[in-house]
This record gives structure tokens, sequence and C-alpha cells, in this order.
């Protein structure tokens, strides 16, 4: 048994893989515990998707995949966070539909830059479905540098953070900065869906954002046991995708997202109080 | 020299044989597979004075031959440039159209060209001339015969077999055009002189590499064909198969990694028109060199490598000082 | 944080002057409304749905700006204070989110802790009298979807307390509660009469409106009355306010006033600008 655990770990670039898989599942977690309790799903998957372009043309710029990747991409989901959050607050347009607008045409822009490169459908299965394997030890520091700042911010401003999300009301009456914490809110997802991407690819970041912390709303019935664990079924999740994928050979971004969805399950049929087989067994 | 002549009976009389025993000759309803057996019906076109041949070629490396054969009768085009990897080429409309109003369509074959598969088969349904370069040759079977039934296609590493092209190129271009036959059969033997040449050069170099380490580690399986002619040894690639655009299973990756360290290979070698990304992971782990090849497409204008013998030339250079044999 | 202005005690508690709200399409919500609120006093806002109670509450503790006319608390606008209290609607509430009735109530103390800090022991200490104040002490560890309706407008009430409001706005709070539940909210009401904190509490049940509060205001948009119950619930005003809703019947000791009065939350529907 432990041999089967030690085995891959021999390799360096499975360390890494780890390491990466791991943070990544932790800070996707915590934070998207906030998306899922303010029903920014959506939201998040579109800005995942709208990191493309910001992908695309760093990969334009720097000649191929060794190009400035991190910052293009975080330059577009910051961007694009930005702009769904300032586009919302209009009002004629409902928010779901301009974000599906902005979604789509930020999608195709990038894979229509990409395209015009001669060589991409490797690199674009990459930024699509993420190549955790291939995380350097730079990867590794940029993951390690921004995650911390996401976390300590979601400490530092804990507080506020809650009542914005619970109660927009207070937050107002209590003349809390709201527009600077609901920006900081989602430009902090941008960040968080930016070091995601080399673990999962953009068209899966949505799960790692939604599915540990769906999963733990129905553990638990308080905000801080619901973050820690979410962060533990994200790094459960990264950890046992990868030896998933490491014995079974299949894609490692899609192992993880599969274990942390079959986490989910069975927190929704088994949770105490809350599961489907529950209501069914006390009934 | 005169090695390559039992080669080329050999080969001459495989095609022979295929071509009886298959009973399939060509045309419209071709599928990949049937297009490498033999080549197929050609008719003469008419062409007014002054007027070229219209042909297209897909990979750098087909259009570099064919020019040589055709020479200035053809009007050449090639679909693909210099670092444009041929298995992860998609076509423009631009290209399709070129294709499309060719006289004659030169494919690698063996399904190299993924992406183009759709268009080649609906133009050759039309009955315009396709013509594998490669008909006649019989391809060594892939890892993966599930994705490549066809087999690998990486012919043009073994200059034995791109003197089959020459032939095919020859005979095609005569069909179509045979008030300059001559022309073209003295193109092609000149041609084929080259390749001798280079054949002994490839002998030479390999030579100044120790036998034990003739050991080639690539990105993908492309230098089969080279290593079954001048003896090297295949310990693996770090894409398990014979095409640029498949992903390596982390298992595939810890496996090659054992093989590159149980049997001290020193170099790793990468396609320069591909992401170096998986491969430089490997060398890095293993501490091998990691050295660039060109790979399927020829290098571009005035590195030396921008004709296939050039390219060829460069690459066995490169080859046998990563794996220390000097230069 | 930003510290709150300093009260003018010489001052109103609440002053509306000639305030119009309107919604998004422009329609007005609010029009015209002026009144005056004295501390200590508890007001109940009646009127028909859709006559602007929750935009009166609003508009107040400063969430909605009104299009013309200025609020004051205080003796400065609703912007300026954090010692306002307000109790929402239970509709409004997300009572699946996790968080417990202490750690609502501690919300309200959050812009008095500041940047960066944490509770410290004096804020739990007032979370923990706050919540004695309401009789809730021991539900405290309860996530808040797990309390009963008297229960959970008790826990805003405690958060106000908490801000340590000096005003506290309540929007339909007795609205489904059962008989001994409302006698608890109002005798907290009353215990906060004793401290002099400002109460005004909208509601549909005319009857209640009458019998427990100082003052009433009847709106429809526009203040139709505001005074005692006797002066304000005249049949004129009534049919004014509750047009074919209400059946008005004169009687001898007065007006008597048969309605169709249920149901919240139609206002909810607008946008307001």
């Amino acid at each position: 048994m432990l041999d089967w655990l030690l085995a891959p770990l021999q390799y360096e670039f499975m360390v890494r893989g780890l390491l990466a898989a791991v943070m990544v599942g932790i800070v996707c977690a915590v934070l998207g515990t906030y998306v899922v309790l303010r029903g920014m799903a959506f939201f998040g998957d579109a800005v995942a998707h709208a990191v493309l372009p910001g992908l695309a043309v760093a990969y334009l710029i720097g000649g191929g995949p060794e190009g400035p990747l991190f910052w293009g991409g975080l330059v577009a989901g910051v961007g694009t966070a930005m702009g769904i959050g300032a586009i919302s607050r209009g009002g004629h347009l409902k928010e779901d539909t301009a974000i599906g607008v902005i979604f789509a045409g930020m999608f195709a822009l990038g894979v229509a830059l990409i395209s015009t490169t001669r060589n991409f459908t490797v690199d674009l299965t990459h930024f699509l479905f993420g190549n955790v394997l291939g995380v350097s030890a730079a990867d590794l520091r940029l993951t390690a540098v921004f995650g911390a700042l996401v976390l300590l911010l979601i400490v530092a401003f804990y507080k506020e953070f809650l009542v914005i999300s619970f109660d927009p009301v207070l937050a107002t009456i209590l003349r809390l900065p709201t527009q600077f914490f609901r920006y900081l809110l989602l430009v902090m997802i941008a960040v968080t869906i930016v070091i995601a991407l080399q673990t999962v690819g953009v068209a899966l970041t949505v799960a790692m954002l939604v599915t540990p912390a769906a999963a733990a709303s129905l553990l638990s019935r308080r905000l801080p046991v619901m973050m820690a664990t979410a962060a533990a079924i994200g790094a459960f999740s990264g950890v046992a995708g990868l030896y998933l994928s490491y014995y079974v050979n299949v894609a490692s971004g899609p192992a993880i997202v599969l274990v942390c969805t079959a986490i989910f399950l069975l927190a929704f049929l088994l949770a105490p109080s809350r599961g489907l087989i529950w209501h069914r067994a006390v009934r | 020299m005169r090695t390559m002549r039992p080669i080329l009976a050999a080969v001459a009389l495989a095609l022979l044989m295929s071509g009886c025993a298959a009973g399939k000759t060509t045309s419209s309803a071709v599928r990949g597979v049937a297009l490498e057996t033999a080549l197929p019906d050609i008719k003469a076109v008419k062409l007014g004075p002054g007027e070229r041949l219209r042909a297209v070629a897909t990979t750098g490396i087909v259009a570099d031959v064919v020019a040589h054969v055709g020479g200035d009768a053809l009007e050449l085009q090639a679909l693909m440039g210099p670092g444009q990897d041929p298995h992860s080429y998609s076509p423009t409309p631009q290209d399709i159209a070129a294709v499309e109003n060719a006289q004659v369509v030169f494919i690698n074959g063996f399904r190299l060209e993924e992406g183009l598969a759709a268009t080649v088969e609906t133009v050759a349904a039309r009955g315009q001339p396709v013509v594998s370069v490669s008909a006649g040759i019989k391809p060594r079977v892939a890892e993966d015969t599930s994705e490549h039934p066809a087999g690998d296609p990486h012919v043009w590493t073994d200059p034995s077999l791109v003197n089959i092209w020459v032939q095919n190129i020859a005979a095609t271009l005569s069909a179509l055009d045979p008030a300059r036959a001559s022309s073209y059969r003295a193109n092609a033997a000149a041609y084929a002189r080259q390749l001798d040449e280079l054949d002994g050069y490839i002998r030479g170099q390999v030579a100044k590499v120790p036998a034990d380490r003739r050991k080639l580690v690539t990105d993908h399986d492309q230098l089969s064909y080279l290593a079954a002619r001048y003896r090297f040894e295949v310990v693996g690639a770090v894409i398990p198969g014979i095409t640029t655009a498949a992903e390596p299973s982390a298992k595939d990756l810890a496996a090659l990694t054992d093989k590159i360290r149980a049997q001290h290979v020193t170099a790793v070698f990468v396609g320069t028109d591909v992401n170096p990304k998986m491969a430089e992971l490997v060398a890095k782990e293993t501490g091998a060199r990691l050295v660039p090849l060109y790979s399927g497409s020829l290098g571009p204008a005035g590195s030396g490598a921008d004709t296939y013998l050039g390219m060829m030339r460069a690459n066995i250079d490169r080859i046998v000082q990563g794996l220390g044999g000097g230069t | 944080m930003r510290r709150s202005e300093p009260h003018e005690r010489s001052a109103p508690v609440v002053r509306l002057s000639n305030v119009t709200v309107r919604y998004n399409s422009g329609e007005s919500a609010l029009e015209g409304v002026s009144f005056e609120l004295a501390p200590g006093e508890r007001v109940a806002v009646v009127g028909a749905n859709g006559a602007g109670k929750s935009t009166l509450l609003k508009v107040i503790a400063g969430i909605l700006p009104p299009a013309t006319g200025t609020v004051d608390v205080y003796g400065h606008g609703a912007g300026g204070h954090i010692c306002i209290g307000y109790v929402p609607q239970r509709s409004q509430v997300d009572w699946n989110f996790p968080v417990t009735v202490s750690e609502v109530v501690l919300m309200g103390r959050v812009a008095r802790m500041g940047l960066f800090r944490h509770a410290g022991r004096r804020d739990w200490q007032i979370v923990h009298d706050s919540l004695a104040q309401v009789d809730m002490q021991g539900l405290a560890k309860r996530q808040i979807g797990e309390l009963s309706g008297g229960q959970q407008q008790r826990v805003f009430i405690a958060r106000a307390l908490a801000q340590e409001a000096e005003v506290l706005l309540m929007d339909e709070p007795l609205t489904g509660l059962d008989v001994p539940s409302q006698e608890a909210i109002f005798a907290i009401l009353d215990a906060l009469r004793v401290r002099r904190m400002t109460v005004l509490v909208s509601t549909h049940d005319l009857h209640l409106a009458a019998e427990r509060f100082d003052r009433l205001m009847l709106l429809k948009r526009r203040l139709l009355g505001f005074g005692t119950p006797a002066e304000v619930l005249t049949a004129g005003n009534l049919r004014l306010a509750y047009g074919t809703q209400m059946t008005v019947i004169e009687a001898p000791e007065g007006a008597l006033a048969f309605g169709d009065t249920c149901c919240e939350g139609e206002e909810e529907g607008h946008n307001h600008a």
C-alpha cells in the first residue's frame, strides 16, 4: 500500500503536479465558498472562458508557450470580471444575459486568435483542459504567491465579505465600501481562475470553484467549517485525481474534477439531515 | 552507391506484387489505406503553350522532393511551410481552394496530414489525381494501430524510401505531361544520386557514435525508419505514438523516465515544430540534453535545412552530437 | 472605518422634507412625504400593498436615494450614520446562509470593529447582552434557518442592539407570526422604549397598529395622515388608502373597516432608480 502511494513521488514532475493540484484545490475551494453562497457559478465559468484571449495574445507575443501566459490571462480575467461587474449594475440587461454574451464572445476571440498560429491543437488542449504534468518550478511559485495572497485577503476581510454576502442592506447602512469589496471579490475570483488554469484548464475551472464548496455546504452549517471542509475536499480531489490519472491512465484535469464530483454526490446522498437518502430513511 | 539498387529492386517488386494482389488500382472510392498501395491511374492533361502543370504538395518535405523532380515545368504550391507540424495542421479555406484547383495533389500518405483527410477524400472522389508519394512502400506498423491503421507515416527519415517517392513522382508527372517525361526522369535520376550520397554521409556520421550509445528518445515516435535503416535503438518517446496531437499520461512519462535512466540515454530529441514543454520536463528529470531536430517540416529559408537533403544532414549531425559522437 | 457624524440632540430623530422616491420606470413610489419623529416614540406605518411602506423604511435607512427632498437623521443625512437598525422582511433573508444567531448579531458590530480587526471580548459581550435582551441567548449557536418566525425577527432586533442603534426600522415584522410571538416582540419594543429607541414598524394589521403604537402613518405614495389612530383612521382616509380593498362601515362607536389586507412583498418587485 505504501509502495503504491510512494511510487509516483519519485518523479519530480509528479511532485510538482501534486503540489500545484493541492494548492489550486484549496484556494479554489475556499474562494468558491463565496461563489456558491452568492450564486456566482455562471459568472465564474464566464471569467474562466474569458481568460482565453489573454492567454492567446500572450502566446502570440511570446512566440508560443513560453510567453507571459499567466499575466496575459490575468489581465483578460480581471478585465472581464470588472467589466461584468460594471455592466450588471446598469439594470437594462439581466446580469445573466450580459454574462452569456461576454462569455461566448471572449472565448471565441481566444480560439480565433490561437488558431492563427500554426501548431495550436496541443496548446489549445492544454489551455482548455490543463496540463498539470507540465507544471514547472516557476509556475509553482506563481501559484503559491497568488494563492497565498487570495487566502490572506479572505482572512483579512472575512467579516466584510460576510456582511456584503449575507446582507448587502446592512453593509450599506454600516457604510462599508460595498462596491470596493464587491469588485475586490471579482478580482480575486479572476486571479484564482488563472491559477487554476494550469491544473484543470478553462473548461473545468468552474468545477474546482463550485463543487467542493457545494459539497461542503451540504455537510456543515457554519461558514468557517464550510470553508475548511471545502478546502479539504479540494485538496483531496487534487491528490486523488492525480493518483487516479497515474494508475488508470486518464487525463489528470478531468480526473480531479471527477473525484470532487463523486464526493459531492456522496454528500448529496448521505449528508446527515440534508442528504437525499437521509430524507427517505427518516420518512 | 550501389547499395540502393537491390533495395529499389525489392521495393519495385513489392509494388508490383501488391499491385497485382490487391487488385485495387485507383480511382474514385479511395480511402486513405488504398492510396498507399499503388499509384492511381493518371490521364494526361492538356497544357497550353507556356502553361505549367499546377501541382499542390502537402508538407514542405514532399514539396521539396516534388520540386526537384518537376523542376521549372511545375507551378508548385506547398500547403505547409517551415515550422508547420503536419500532424496538427488544419487547412484554411484558401488551402482547400488550392487543393481543388490543382491538376495533381501530392500527399505524404499514411494519414500524416490528419487535418486534410476529409478534403483529400472529397477531391479524390471527384476523379482529381491525388497521389501519395509513398505509394508502394510497406509501412512500419505503428503501436497505436487503432488510431493509425495505415502505419507509421514518417517514411522520409529513411532516404532509401524517399527514392521510391522520386520514382512515384516521376511516373506521375510523366503520365500527366508526357511531353516532358524525359526531363522528369532525368531529374529523378539526378536526385536519386544525391539521395545515395546522403545515405553515405549518414552512415559515416553514425559510425562516429559508439555502438552502445545509439539510442534514440524523441518527442513522438518519428525516427523509427531512420533507426531501422541505420541501426539505432528507439528507447521511447515522450508521446508514445506516431502523432504529435496526443497527450502522454503520467504513467507514460514515468515509464520513459525510468527507461532513460536505466539505459543512460544522454539526449532527448524534440521537433522544432512542436511544443517542447513535455520533452523539456523529461530531459530535466533525467539530466539528458534536449536537442532540437527538424521534424515534420523543413527549416526556414537560409538555415541550410530548407531542403530535404540539407535538413537530413543537419538532423544527423545533431543526433550524432547529442549522442556524444563529436562532429 | 468611518466614524458616525455626531448627533444633533436638538434635532428630531428623523425628519423627511418633501421626499419623493422613483422607480426605474420613472413612476413614483413615494411622493412629497414630510414628517418628523420624536425620540423614543413607537410609530406604525400602514397602507395597502404597493403603498410605499418598505420604500419609506429604506429611504430613511439610506438604502434608497430620494429623487427630491431630504432625509435627516439626528440632523444629518441618513448616509451619515451607522446607528440605524434595519430589520428586513423575512422573505428577503437567505435563511440557508451558514451563519449562526450570534454571528448575525456580531455583524452589527462590523463598522465599529474597524478594518483588519477581528471581534474582541467587548464585541462578544455586547452580542451576548443583545441576545439576552431579546431572550435568545440559549439559541446563540443555532443556524438561522433553524429558528421560528418570531425568533428570526428577534435575531435581527438583537443585531440592531449590537449596532448600538438609536433608530429601529422594521419591515412587516408581525406578518405571519402567531399571537404569542407577536406579544414577545412587543415586550421587547416596550423595553426598548425605556431606552429611548425610536421605532418605526410597517404592518398590515390596522388593529394592532391602532392599539399598540403611539402614532400611525397612513401611506398611499403620499402621506395621507400622521397622528393618533383616531385622527388618522377616518373613513375618508381609509377609502383613499385602501380603495376597493376595504369595506368601511360607519357605526356609532366609529368606523369599522373590513378588508383583505394580507400578503407581503408586492412592493419588492419594483426596481428603484
